[in-house]
């Protein structure tokens, strides 16, 4: 039984930690751009959540994933696209430039407070499956996270711009050399991470009942490990590192000592460590061309 | 078909091309020779628009390209064979063609013309689902000629094809590419095996050091002899009669 319960607990955090994870690894995939404003994108879900939550389930759930695209979509446009081309470090110190510009812009307009927001009772049932009592956020969490990295899967895999967006990842000038559009497959990339945070904000305001203007740090900050462990550029690495850091995260509080559980996280940084000595580009080694 | 004029480019303080001059006509096989560094790949990544020139110009079909984005040319006629091939390793056979395809408009020429190729380069039929990082090197050249003449380019270029096969491989894909040119197909081939190219070829161009150095029909006397001196830096100068 408590088994089970853990189990549930594991793949609900490491969906989590898989959505964010492939969020930063599709843009770092196209642009080589480590994105760290995704964590903005989650918030931003969140304060749209907070703003729609006296609105039915059905427009606040479609606000909370809409915004974060746009804005995902305006990011790529107005800050990223003029700088695209520029070293690294450019598009790192933009990424930055955005993320405590949207945190301050958040804290001028709604406070540095944390808001709670009010949440429909379903959030805290529980579902019976047999002998088992599970949370349904977890279990909707899971099935959802699933589901949602089965259309992506499906999507990169069998469309065209599915395939172009692979291509680019590998290689982006040699895709365009063959005529891919490069601003429809950024685009499409931050489309799809602006979504991806959008779900994960549902999730973690659903899981905590609160919103503030660094919400999305932690959170981004796990999932950017995530694709470092699973091997930065590989879109399934960053689903699996996403995956094995929930897993360990889990077992480890688990497992540990009462005295050591709030040390947990040095005790998944160490694992991480581990990881990157014994296989230094991470668990799916991403395939890279020339980027001219 | 194909005009570059004056073309300098630049990488920090390297001049990679000063003032490279060419042109090439509708259904020709131009050949570019010359050693290691000379400006042979940057001048065909300028040509696609993977590289920015520093002055100049390139004309196609009467039109200046020189501030069109790779794609951008692609759609206009202009498809690039790479050196080293450059293709997708992670991604199948189906998927690199698939990829060829994107500035496609008319999808079901685009089948037919896929299927065709299929035909032409059987390996990549039988291999059509594997990871075209599993392909030999030959292999992986016909998937890159493939994958180009899916954009359906009015003007090839091909860069390097011999780096890395076998001889007898060399010679497949040369055949390949004169085969294309009798269909129809204007190339521009760079090529650092000179005489495998001359061989080839309907007119060449020898580039050393950023510049082009000398110009003439490959057919005419004493002109690979002339051409070899350029090569390796000498002055050209002419020969006595019947001495290679």
């Amino acid at each position: 039984m408590q088994i089970a319960q853990a189990a549930i607990d594991i793949l609900s955090l490491a969906s989590v930690y898989a959505l964010v994870a492939l969020g930063i690894a599709l843009i770092f995939g196209v642009m080589r751009l480590i994105n760290f404003a995704h964590g903005e994108l989650i918030m931003l879900g969140g304060y749209t959540m907070w703003l729609l939550s006296d609105r039915p389930w059905p427009v606040m759930v479609f606000g909370t994933l809409a915004v974060p695209v746009v804005a995902a979509l305006a990011m790529d446009r107005l800050a990223f696209r003029p700088v695209r081309g520029a070293p690294a470090t450019t598009l790192l110190i933009t990424s930055f430039t955005i993320s405590y510009f949207l945190q301050n812009l958040t804290i001028l307009v709604a406070s540095s407070t944390a808001k709670g927001v009010p949440l429909p009772p379903v959030v805290s049932e529980s579902v019976r499956l047999g002998a088992l009592r599970f949370p349904l956020l977890s279990a909707a969490t899971t099935i959802g996270a699933a589901v949602l990295l089965l259309v992506l899967a499906l999507f990169l895999r069998s469309t065209s711009l599915g395939i172009q967006m692979r291509g680019a990842a590998e290689d982006f000038m040699m895709a365009r050399l063959l005529g891919v559009r490069s601003n429809i497959v950024v685009a499409a990339a931050f489309a799809i991470s602006g979504f991806l945070a959008g779900v994960v904000a549902l999730i973690v305001v659903a899981q905590t009942g609160v919103v503030s203007p660094t919400m999305g740090l932690s959170v981004t900050l796990v999932g950017f490990v995530a694709t470092v462990i699973g091997g930065m550029g590989s879109i399934a690495g960053a689903v699996l590192g996403g995956f094995v850091l929930g897993v360990v995260s889990v077992v480890l509080q688990i497992v540990l000592p009462l005295g050591l559980t709030p040390y947990r996280d040095a005790f998944v940084f160490a694992f991480v460590i581990a990881v990157l000595l014994l296989r230094p580009k991470g668990l799916i080694a991403a395939r890279t061309g020339e980027r001219v | 078909m194909l005009e570059v004029i004056d073309l300098h480019v630049r990488y920090g303080a390297i001049n990679a091309l000063r003032g490279a001059t060419l042109s090439v006509e509708r259904g020709e096989l131009v050949a570019v020779v010359g050693p290691n560094g000379a400006g042979k790949s940057t001048l065909l990544m300028t040509i696609a628009g993977a590289v920015s020139s520093a002055r100049g110009e390139i004309r196609f079909l009467g039109r200046e390209i020189g501030r069109s984005s790779p794609e951008e040319r692609v759609r206009q006629g202009i498809a690039l064979v790479p050196e080293r091939r450059r293709i997708f390793t992670s991604l199948t056979v189906a998927e690199n063609l698939r990829i060829g395809m994107s500035a496609r408009r008319d999808r079901a020429g685009a089948i037919r013309q896929r299927d065709e190729l299929l035909t032409m380069f059987p390996i990549l039929g039988e291999r059509y689902a594997s990871p075209a990082g599993q392909l030999s090197g030959g292999e992986q050249q016909q998937l890159a000629i493939a994958r180009s003449l899916l954009t359906k380019p009015e003007l090839l270029l091909v860069d390097e094809p011999s780096l890395g096969l076998a001889p007898r491989l060399v010679a497949q894909v040369l055949g390949t590419l004169v085969e294309l040119r009798d269909q129809g197909t204007t190339i521009l081939l760079v090529e650092q095996n000179a005489l495998k190219a001359l061989a080839v070829a309907n007119r060449a161009y020898v580039l050393n050091r950023g510049e082009i150095r000398e110009h003439r029909a490959t057919s005419e006397s004493g002109t690979a002899a002339s051409l070899f001196d350029t090569y390796f830096g000498l002055p050209a100068s002419p020969r006595p009669e019947g001495q290679p």
